[in-house]
Formats: structure tokens, C-alpha cells, sequence
């Protein structure tokens, strides 16, 4: 029996990409105010960054409730056996309920992983599982898969603002990038869980460039380009990574709820899972 | 060349050796020889524009190192050229000044306990000569490195003979020097174009001769016009206020103004309402002004209004404050990260700079801070890796000088000339990079961006073959003059057109100086946004002098 692949709603995995592997979500909830809405399901991310733009105070979003990873654990195990691959906890406590549930339902069935990333980074590691599942690897086999993705994987990701990261109180070191009297577009990067800043720029064309991150890498598998709020450029940045790195998968996609209530309007963001050069 | 020539120069040799009381009265002679030159010799900078101020700024070098040595209470030869060299390298202003830091210290090297005879002064010059090549990256003959070159060659020579006389010796490098001087045109084409020496071998030739002069106990020319008088009342009445003013922060801010009419009870009630601690001695046709302010620009614009502005200073009180106060509590643990410490001028240039990260240093064209400005500055940082802007071309070396002798920090220029390339390289600060990897960055940042100078010529010259007016507006791309206009939105103009060609997606700054209003510089962005298709910022930098500097990256 197949081993069977958990993520979360973070991951941002395409729904095409989702059903040809197979790889069940569990949905992190957003809340507007008093309404709450399980990301993916009751909520879509044209209808979220619609509500993002003209809402005052800023949604909350929360861990998914530990009932909805018990009922996927549950049917999953009688199915086989389960990885589950997750957000950073130094972002989320997600990973963390993760553990307990499975620790509960089959701890000896069910391996947690933690991606030390978040959105594409983790949704590129989710998917290296999932692949390693279908070649029929073992639950060991499949969670060595997206550790050795997670320690590849390089994330730039450009901004037109940090105000909402700054409004959310997830600032962390990217505090030096915010304010100043020039119109900045701020670089940053995930690294071992967490958010570094790596540079501004003075142009939209120049962070574009910047967060091209294939030029500099070696041995591309995949490459992830996410937008939350502009999709041309997206596209057009994916068009030149085909070009530039045509051995490697590329995956095109959005930024959900969970990164674009801290990311805004006009974030995007290039993953790819490569080696450095030296 | 200014002086009257003394017949007696050439002739005696009295003097055989320099003790240290002969070198403090030769020094403080030097110094006196400069401030009664330094307008002649700032007048004669062949940059058409208000700039590096040559003799304001060997005379405060000079002043710098001749305070050092009454500090020091030394009395032999080693202890007071020491002395004369670690306040020069602390007081060092402009490129001209950070050179005589450096001469000076050659001397210091060649110094020996007792007394300086002809053979070590020959020495020492050479020490001088050495070291002054050294600390410029592409050194330019033609200039005050020439005069050195010359001196130290002449006292080569005359030193050659065994038990050579010092003043002989001397006197031997004042002629060289002069004769340098001289050559200077023919060296250099631009000086010759404009009719004029340079302005810094100009001001080594003056020093020289000045300390020659005070040796012999030759008599100086007269004070002009009573000026005398206000220094010396003026320095007991500026340290009055220091010992008991209690202001801690702002900028103490000095200048000397020339004009007509000149009416000190007037000053001194403005200036009131600029700040505190309001000195004015003089009036009529020049006054002394002293101010702690937190806006040092209103009242550097007030003295403009008033007549020329000459030795204009302004010193950061707080981060000379707080230098000291660490000082005191010393050894804190230097913090990790990458501070940046960058030189500005005009309030507007100054906020966006530190909402970029850095620690601003008050200075410019015109007023190049000194090397102990800029160590005071970096002082403040408490970062163990520390980077600085000089953003002037004039200030590269001073912050040069700022660099050595910490200890448990690391501190290097990134050689920005320009106000735009300084925000560029500001802009590209990593404070989770390594400093090598910082330097890197923003020094490709700041080589990514041109940069425009838009201002009014100083005087009428002919520069590169075009005749210009006194106060014709022109525009200077990257140190070169390209544009001789009507206007200063003329100016502008057409250093955008030049300087945008050929960059798809450029983005233009206008940096509006002070006296620009945001609505006109507002259509002019407006206008070169339409007229090239390109992004166009406007930051309000209130710098002086320059109605507008633009950067195009």
C-alpha cells in the first residue's frame, strides 16, 4: 500500500499538482473579524485578496483545529502509512499539532516533517514526498525525500510593502527594511524557519530580476513561481525560468491566505530546489 | 604666489637644528601663513563650482595639528611633531588637508628625540612625500603631491652636504616648492585653461614659507581689517560657552561671514530663534557667528543671506556627546551587525539617509567634515562592523583616516562620490550579510548609478573650451561638466537626456536643494516622466548650493 502524503493549506500546492499525486490538505483557518472560513474550502484567494484590499483591520489566521488533522490521520492510517509534511513551527504551531495527533491516532505510523519554510517552499517539499510515494518508496523513504528538498530549497520572495508583515507583528529582522522616504521594493528569504531580509531595490523590474534565483544555482529540479495579486508577471517569470532552466519542473501557482495576509498585494516569490555554487 | 619674496631666504643658515619650541613657533606659523591666505587660496580651486574649499581646509588641519601640540606640553623635537601629526590626521578636512596630515606625520616618523637637524628635515620630508602618494588611489601630478615631491627633493639635495643647516634645508624646499607651484599649469591642463596654480600646492608652499618665516622671526604681514582681533577674542568666548553650556545635542555651528553693514545685536537676535548659545563678535564688514542648533542648515542659510560665508563648521554635539560618554563607560561589547555611517548635507538628504540605517555625519561641499567627525560618528555605532559613506569626493580621504586604530571592530570606506551613489549603497545594506559581502554589494549598487550636479558657477571661467558666466547655471555628470545653460531647469534637462540614453527602465531622482519649492520640482519630475517614459522620484534633500542633484540607476 502506498504511503499517504498530509499537508496543509500553507503549502499553496496547485489543485492540479494536488490531484494527480494525491495529497490531502488539511485547511488552516481565516478569520475576518467574527467570520471564519477554512482556507482553500470556504474561502478562495481571489475572494480572500478581494476582502484584503478593502477590510481595515487586518484577518487573523489560526492553526487548523487538531479534530480536522485526527479525522485525516484516522482515515489516512487504515489506508497505509502517512507523512506529513508542514510550515515552519517558528511560524505556526501547526507542525506541533501535527505531532500530537499522530502521536494520538498512530504514532508509529505517521511521520511529521518540518519543512523550516512555508508556502511553495513547503509545498515543494510536500511534493517530493508524494513523488517519492509513488515510486513506491517506503514512509522513511518519503520523508528523507522532502528533508533533502528542505535543504535545498533557495526562496526570495519581493514585496511592494512590508506594512502588513510589520501590521502582523512577523516583522522579525525585516524591521531594518521598513519605512524610509524612497518607494523600496524589500527582498527577503526564508532560511532555517524564518524570514531574513536580503536586499531592496529601487524597481518592480529590478526585483524581478533579483529574485530570478536559478541564475545562480546548480543541479535545478523544481522551481516555484507564486504571486498573490499579479499573475502576468508570475507568468512571465515562470516563461523565462523554462527558458533558462529547461530540465527543471516548473511549478506556477498563488500564495494563499496564510502568506498573503502578511505578504499584501504585489508579493512574489521564486523557490527553487537546487545546490548553491560555490 | 601672495607673499613678497624675501631676499633673505636664500642666503643666511643660522638655524641648525629644530628643537621642539623652534618646530611649535615654525607650526603655528605655518598656521598663521594659511589663514591669512586660505580665501586666496579657495579662490583659486579651478572647479567652477563651490567645492572642496582648499585653504579653509589646510588651515583647519593646520589649526588642528598647532592645538595638539599646545595640548600636548611637549618640548623636544619627536613629542611636538607628534603631536602637530595626530591632531592634523584628527582635524584633517578635505583631500588637501587629509595630504598635509600625512606630510606631517612623515616628519613625525623622521624625528628624532632632541632637535631636528638638516639631515632628518630631509628625511622627514621624504617620509612626507612617501606617505602623501600613498593615501591617494590615483595620485595626479600637477597638484600639492608635485610641491611635496619637489620640496622633499630639494632638501634632498641640500642636505646632502654632512652637518647641513636646518632653516638651510628649509629654505631649500620653500624654493623647490615654490618653483613647483609654478609648473603646476603645465601639468595640469585644467589649471592652465582656467589661468590659475593649484590650490593645494599653493597652500603647501604658503605653509612651508609661513613656517620658514616664524624660524627666522621674520615678521608676518599684518591682520587685515581687524580680523585678528576677532580670533583671539573669539576663541576665549567660544570656550566659555563650551565649558558652560549644558546643550548635549544639535550641531555646534560656526561660520564667518562677509558682507556690508553687518549689524551683530540683529544677528544675534535672529539666531536666537535658530538655537541657543548665540555668539557674535564683529559686524560692519565681517562677522563671526557660533550657534548650537538642531538646524544647522537654517542657520548656515541665514549667514548666506547675509553676505559670503568662509570657515563654515558644523559638529555634531550629540555624537561627540556620546562618543565621549562611551568613551567613559568604555569597553561595551561591540554589537554584531553592519552599521553604516554617511556624510550629508541639507536636512531632507540627511532624514532619508538615516531611514535607510545610518548614522549621519553633517557635511558636504564646502563643509568637508574631519577625520574626527567621522570617528566621533563611528564611535556612536556600537556596531562591530562599520561601513562609511563619504559621498564626496573631497571626504573620500578623511574617512579614509577614520579608519585605523580600532580595536574589536572592523571599519572600511565604500568609496561612494556622490549623494545619489551614497543612498544607493545605503539602499543595498544587509545588516544579516558579512561586511565583505556588504561591501560588495553596495559598492556595485553605488557604481550602478550617475549622478548630475546641478548648481551656478562660482565665478566666470572657461572650462573645457566653453565660456561661462558667474553664476550661469551648469550641470556636472559624474564630475565632468556637460551642461551650460540658461536655466536650472534647463540644466536638469539636459543631464537627463544624457545621461538616460541608452538605459531601458532608468529611474531618475531629483534630490530638490534647499530654496527649491516641492510644486516646482514636482512638474519637473512630472515633465521627465513624460518626456522619457522612465520613473521618476522626488526627495526634498535641502542641501546647499546645489539646486538639484540627480541620480539615474
Amino acid at each position: 500500500m502506498a504511503v499517504r502524503i498530509v499537508t496543509d493549506s500553507s503549502s499553496d500546492i496547485p489543485r492540479s499538482v494536488l490531484d494527480e499525486l494525491g495529497i490531502t490538505v488539511v485547511p488552516l483557518t481565516i478569520s475576518f473579524g467574527e467570520q471564519s472560513f477554512r482556507d482553500g474550502i470556504d474561502l478562495t484567494a481571489d475572494e480572500f485578496y478581494g476582502r484584503l484590499a478593502s477590510t481595515k483591520d487586518l484577518p487573523k489566521t489560526s492553526q487548523p483545529p487538531p479534530a480536522l488533522f485526527e479525522h485525516a490521520y484516522s482515515h489516512l492510517v487504515t489506508q497505509g502509512e502517512v507523512v506529513s509534511v508542514h510550515l515552519s513551527a517558528k511560524f505556526s504551531g501547526t507542525v506541533e499539532t501535527a505531532r500530537q495527533v499522530a502521536a494520538q491516532v498512530a504514532g508509529d505510523k505517521i511521520t511529521v516533517v518540518d519543512t523550516r519554510s512555508a508556502s511553495m517552499g513547503s509545498g515543494l517539499c510536500a511534493i517530493a514526498a508524494a513523488r517519492a510515494a509513488k515510486a513506491g518508496g517506503t514512509r522513511e523513504e518519503c520523508a528523507a525525500a522532502a528533508e533533502h528538498v528542505a535543504g535545498r530549497l533557495h526562496i526570495a520572495v519581493a514585496f511592494e510593502t512590508l506594512e502588513y508583515l510589520r501590521r502582523g507583528g512577523r516583522i522579525g529582522r525585516a524591521q531594518a527594511f521598513v519605512g524610509g522616504l524612497l518607494r523600496l521594493q524589500p527582498i527577503l528569504t526564508v532560511k532555517d524557519g524564518e524570514a531574513f531580509p536580503v536586499t531592496r531595490v529601487r524597481s518592480r523590474a529590478k526585483a524581478l530580476e533579483e529574485i530570478a534565483l536559478w541564475k545562480d544555482l546548480a543541479n535545478i529540479t523544481d522551481i516555484g513561481v507564486f504571486h498573490t495579486t499579479t499573475p502576468e508577471e508570475a507568468a512571465a517569470l515562470a516563461e523565462r525560468a523554462r527558458r533558462e532552466a529547461p530540465q527543471a519542473t516548473i511549478y506556477e501557482g498563488r500564495f494563499g491566505p496564510v502568506l498573503g495576509v502578511h505578504g499584501g498585494p504585489g508579493m512574489i516569490g521564486v523557490g527553487v530546489v537546487a545546490d548553491a555554487t560555490a | 604666489m601672495g607673499e613678497p619674496r624675501t631676499p633673505a631666504r636664500e642666503a643666511r643658515t643660522r638655524i641648525h637644528a629644530l628643537d621642539g619650541e623652534a618646530l611649535a613657533r615654525a607650526f603655528a606659523g605655518g598656521a598663521e601663513a594659511l589663514r591669512r591666505q586660505a580665501d586666496a587660496i579657495d579662490a583659486i580651486n579651478v572647479f567652477p563650482v563651490p567645492d572642496g574649499d582648499t585653504g579653509t581646509n589646510m588651515l583647519s588641519t593646520m589649526r588642528a595639528a598647532v592645538e595638539e601640540v599646545a595640548r600636548a606640553d611637549a618640548h623636544d623635537a619627536a613629542g611636538v611633531t607628534r603631536a602637530a601629526a595626530q591632531g592634523a590626521l584628527m582635524g584633517a578636512k578635505g583631500n588637501s588637508g587629509v595630504i598635509l596630515s600625512q606630510i606631517l606625520a612623515g616628519l613625525a616618523e623622521a624625528a628624532p628625540e632632541g632637535a631636528i637637524g638638516g639631515a632628518a628635515l630631509a628625511a622627514g620630508l621624504a617620509a612626507g612625500r612617501a606617505k602623501a602618494y600613498a593615501v591617494v588611489s590615483s595620485p595626479r601630478e600637477g597638484t600639492i603631491l608635485t610641491a611635496i615631491a619637489s620640496a622633499a627633493d630639494a632638501a634632498r639635495d641640500a642636505a646632502g652636504a654632512a652637518d647641513a643647516a636646518a632653516e638651510g634645508v628649509l629654505a631649500a624646499a620653500v624654493d623647490a616648492c615654490e618653483a613647483a607651484v609654478a609648473r603646476t599649469p603645465d601639468l595640469l591642463p585644467v589649471l592652465k585653461e582656467a589661468g590659475v596654480v593649484d590650490s593645494g600646492a599653493q597652500g603647501l608652499f604658503i605653509l612651508l614659507e609661513g613656517m620658514l618665516h616664524a624660524l627666522r622671526g621674520e615678521a608676518q604681514a599684518a591682520h587685515e581689517g581687524g580680523f585678528g582681533a576677532i580670533d583671539i577674542t573669539w576663541l576665549a568666548a567660544t570656550q566659555q560657552v563650551h565649558a558652560h553650556g549644558g546643550e548635549t545635542s544639535g550641531y555646534c555651528t560656526e561660520f564667518v561671514v562677509a558682507g556690508e553693514g553687518l549689524d551683530p545685536d540683529a544677528i544675534r537676535a535672529r539666531l536666537r530663534g535658530v538655537g541657543e548659545s548665540v555668539l557674535v563678535i564683529g559686524g560692519g564688514d565681517v562677522a563671526r557667528v557660533h550657534v548650537h542648533t538642531h538646524d544647522p542648515e537654517a542657520a548656515l542659510a541665514y549667514g548666506r543671506s547675509l553676505g559670503t560665508l568662509r570657515h563654515e563648521k558644523v559638529d555634531d554635539m550629540e555624537a561627540q556627546f556620546r562618543a565621549l560618554a562611551a568613551r567613559r563607560t568604555s569597553e561595551a561589547t561591540p554589537v554584531e551587525g553592519v552599521a553604516v555611517v554617511a556624510v550629508a548635507s541639507g536636512e531632507g538628504l540627511q532624514e532619508l539617509l538615516r531611514s535607510l540605517g545610518a548614522v549621519v555625519v553633517h557635511g558636504g561641499p564646502t563643509m568637508n567634515p574631519s577625520a574626527g567627525a567621522i570617528r566621533a560618528a563611528i564611535e556612536t555605532t556600537e556596531a562591530r562592523d562599520v561601513i562609511v559613506l563619504p559621498n564626496d569626493k573631497n571626504i573620500v580621504l578623511a574617512a579614509k583616516l577614520a579608519l585605523d586604530g580600532w580595536s574589536g571592530r572592523n571599519v572600511r570606506v565604500v568609496e561612494t562620490t556622490s549623494v545619489p551613489q551614497g543612498v544607493a549603497a545605503a539602499i543595498a545594506l544587509n545588516n544579516d550579510a558579512t561586511l565583505d559581502e556588504n561591501i560588495e554589494e553596495m559598492t556595485a549598487a553605488a557604481r550602478s548609478v550617475r549622478t548630475a550636479e546641478i548648481t551656478r558657477a562660482a565665478r566666470e571661467t572657461t572650462l573645457q573650451g566653453r565660456a561661462i558666466r558667474a553664476g550661469q547655471p551648469i550641470g556636472i555628470i559624474d564630475n565632468e561638466l556637460r551642461a551650460v545653460e540658461e536655466t536650472i531647469g534647463d540644466a536638469v534637462r539636459a543631464c537627463v537626456a544624457a545621461m538616460i540614453e541608452g538605459r531601458a527602465g532608468a529611474i531618475v531622482t531629483l534630490y530638490a536643494g534647499e530654496g527649491v519649492r516641492e510644486d516646482e520640482a514636482s512638474a519637473l519630475a512630472d515633465e521627465l516622466r513624460t518626456a522619457h517614459g522612465c520613473d521618476v522620484e522626488v526627495v526634498m534633500g535641502g542641501q546647499p548650493h546645489y539646486p538639484y542633484i540627480v541620480g539615474v540607476e
